[in-house]
């Protein structure tokens, strides 16, 4: 009974899974293997060629995370540099 | 989803096969959640106390595996809330012409099933937080819904049509802003023309009731 469940389970991961991978796909316009088996910094640069400029970070708070400073402030690459260039000035 | 991994190359099987794709999916547009990253933060902060501070491996990575698990469940919320936006602004677009309605039609219908699907899959979370199936279960909840917000994305966001459309609607409302225009210049030209005419025939009503008063 428990090894019918188990095997059950198993294919539910599968399925949900293989389900999951070809969402990615969709999205992404990469194959789910040519997604896993990039660094995470290939990754940013393969996007950041694609989008045509530098990753920005965004806060989502409250929708998603426990909590932080930043809020909604949208903060880029050269707003970090400007900021540090201002701050050593 | 797996079950809980105990090991950390359980661990990172489950990172590689669900957090790395969709870490690829939500970072794909340019912008990176800073939620996200304070999980991974963590999770690498957990797994690091196993070799550094002799931490149990099983009690390390069951606290990496949390903060890898509320990643994956925080991209979905991220991925629901997008697909809000986008049904906000393909609303204010007049797509009721597109594919003779069914474009209007089957929108509605899709974002009324993510949003019955995000509430169901949010329920089961919240109500089984302590209870790590009940995650499970709210993981498989959330991968049909993710699937319908690509689909949003896909099929009308990036619809061919939709760019005639938002032309058409532009154009519909310069031709209202036009019309409007024109009226209102004839509207004060019949002003014009009017006021010397209205104000003899109150000249001549007011005449015409001082002779009677006098008589």
């Amino acid at each position: 009974m428990c090894a019918v469940k188990g095997s059950q389970n198993a294919s539910s991961e599968e399925e949900t899974l293989r389900k999951l991978e070809a969402t990615v796909e969709r999205a992404t316009g990469q194959s789910a293997e040519t997604l896993r088996n990039q660094t995470l910094s290939e990754l940013r640069r393969r996007t950041e060629g694609k989008i045509g400029h530098r990753m920005k970070f965004q806060s989502l708070f409250p929708l998603v995370g426990r909590g932080n400073v930043m809020r909604d402030r949208l903060i880029d690459h050269e707003s970090v540099e400007a900021a540090l260039k201002h701050a050593l000035r | 989803m797996p079950s809980e991994p105990t090991t950390l190359p359980e661990l990172f099987k489950f990172y590689h096969e669900y957090v790395k794709l969709l870490y690829a999916s939500v970072s794909s547009g340019g912008i990176l959640p800073q939620e996200t990253l304070f999980e991974l933060n963590a999770a690498l902060d957990h797994i690091s106390r196993y070799w550094v501070y002799k931490e149990l491996e099983g009690e390390a990575v069951k606290k990496a595996y949390s903060h890898l698990k509320r990643s994956c469940l925080d991209v979905f919320k991220i991925k629901v809330n997008n697909a809000n936006d986008q049904f906000k602004y393909l609303r204010t677009i007049d797509t009721s012409v597109l594919d003779n309605g069914e474009f209007d039609r089957n929108l509605i219908a899709l974002h009324h099933e993510i949003r019955i699907g995000a509430t169901n899959a949010r329920r089961l979370e919240g109500e089984s937080k302590n209870d790590t199936d009940g995650a499970i279960r709210a993981f498989e909840l959330w991968q049909p819904v993710y699937e319908k917000c690509i689909q949003l994305e896909t099929d009308f966001v990036l619809h061919p049509k939709l760019n005639w459309a938002k032309k058409r609607a532009r154009w519909s409302r310069w031709k209202e802003r036009l019309i409007g225009f024109v009226f209102g210049i004839l509207a004060a030209f019949i002003v014009a023309l009017a006021t010397p005419i209205i104000a003899d025939l109150q000249n001549w009503i007011r005449q015409t009731y001082q002779s009677w008063f006098r008589n």
